[in-house]
């Protein structure tokens, strides 16, 4: 039998109100139901939203720049270390 | 000194955008289900393009345009969302019957929800439903077809809602490589929240050093220091994801 999942616990995963049981048994319903991806889908489309927001609150993302430039960031896998963003992102002026 | 506003309904609605507090939130869904122009161009561009190009993306797997050198999705799916959203229709006029729900707060609890968690969670789950509908003839499981290496990720990983070191399971590894390429406050930030599971006002003196805006530090309100928390907690996630990802794309070569 499927579990019945609400909007409201979906929204409140993602605005991190659940206690850590709650998410647990969230998950746990989700699972069950095999749809433990919309979890998933649901925090990363979430955080797309929230990108301008992050920028104005906490500043720029430099992880990328960072990637790129800083040799001391390296996996050890015997190859060079590349972007893991699979989009294209406009070029700094 | 800070202002406080009682009536909303006299405000622009770039203040309005920029208050970011539920009460803001609900006059903003109240304009666009009064079909006002500003609001409707700002709710269907703006706030919903974000999450319609992951959508578009990620999840229907359609095709994209390129605007500016950037790959976009959203225009693929921009058609179904508005039908979703807009419905039903009265001679040819949207009455946003689903933004007209979004009443601020969760039943459970009584806890605030964001107008852009509400919109996002049910124009997913919608889609993922279309989505499902159109793939139901091929003989994988409904979660399988839906799994990019992203959601993969999280699954693995219980969404880094808990976050586990130190193990000797070898799966772990690739966790301890992201983990030991992370930058620090990154890392200080996961420590605290997830980890340790701290309150995030209790730590905003602490990791204020680590950000760069123009807002001065004595200055963030009780709820910007909470959702400044809270967004460096997301970003650090997405950076050990995205190196996560890079090992599996590197193994796979």
């Amino acid at each position: 039998m499927k579990h019945l999942i609400k909007d409201t616990e979906l929204v409140a995963y993602l605005e991190g109100t659940l206690s850590k049981e709650e998410v647990r048994q969230l998950k746990n319903k989700l699972k069950d139901n095999g749809e433990l991806s919309l979890l998933y889908h649901l925090q990363l489309s979430y955080d797309e939203g929230m990108k301008d927001y992050a920028k104005e609150l906490i500043g720029e993302d430099d992880f990328y720049i960072g990637l790129n430039s800083a040799p001391s960031i390296n996996l050890n896998l015997g190859k060079e270390f590349r972007m893991a963003a699979d989009k294209k992102f406009p070029e700094k002026e | 000194m800070k202002l406080i506003i009682n009536n909303l309904e006299e405000v622009s609605l770039n203040y309005l955008k920029k208050l970011q507090t539920v009460e803001a939130d609900l006059e903003i869904a109240k304009r666009v289900v009064s079909n006002d122009n500003q609001s409707v161009n700002y709710f269907l561009g703006e706030f919903s393009i974000p999450f319609l190009d992951y959508i578009g993306g990620e999840i229907m797997h359609l095709e994209g345009c390129c605007v500016n050198g950037i790959l976009c999705f959203h225009s693929s799916v921009s058609s179904e969302y508005y039908e979703f959203i807009g419905a039903k229709f009265i001679k040819n006029q949207p009455t946003w019957h689903k933004v007209s729900l979004y009443k601020g707060i969760k039943n459970k609890g009584g806890k605030e929800a964001r107008l852009y968690t509400y919109i996002n969670t049910i124009t997913v789950r919608h889609f993922i439903n279309v989505k499902n509908k159109l793939d139901k003839n091929k003989e994988k499981s409904l979660d399988d077809m839906l799994e990019t290496m992203s959601v993969s990720i999280l699954k693995d990983y219980d969404g880094f809602d808990e976050i586990l070191l130190e193990e000797d399971d070898s799966k772990y590894k690739e966790l301890d490589v992201a983990w030991e390429n992370l930058p620090k406050k990154d890392q200080l930030i996961l420590k605290y929240l997830v980890i340790e599971d701290r309150n995030p006002l209790e730590i905003f003196d602490e990791m204020i050093q680590y950000i760069e805006t123009t807002i001065p530090p004595e200055q963030y309100t009780r709820k910007q220091k909470q959702d400044a928390m809270s967004l460096m907690k997301r970003r650090a996630k997405h950076h050990l994801r995205m190196l996560i990802v890079e090992q599996r794309k590197q193994n796979k070569q």
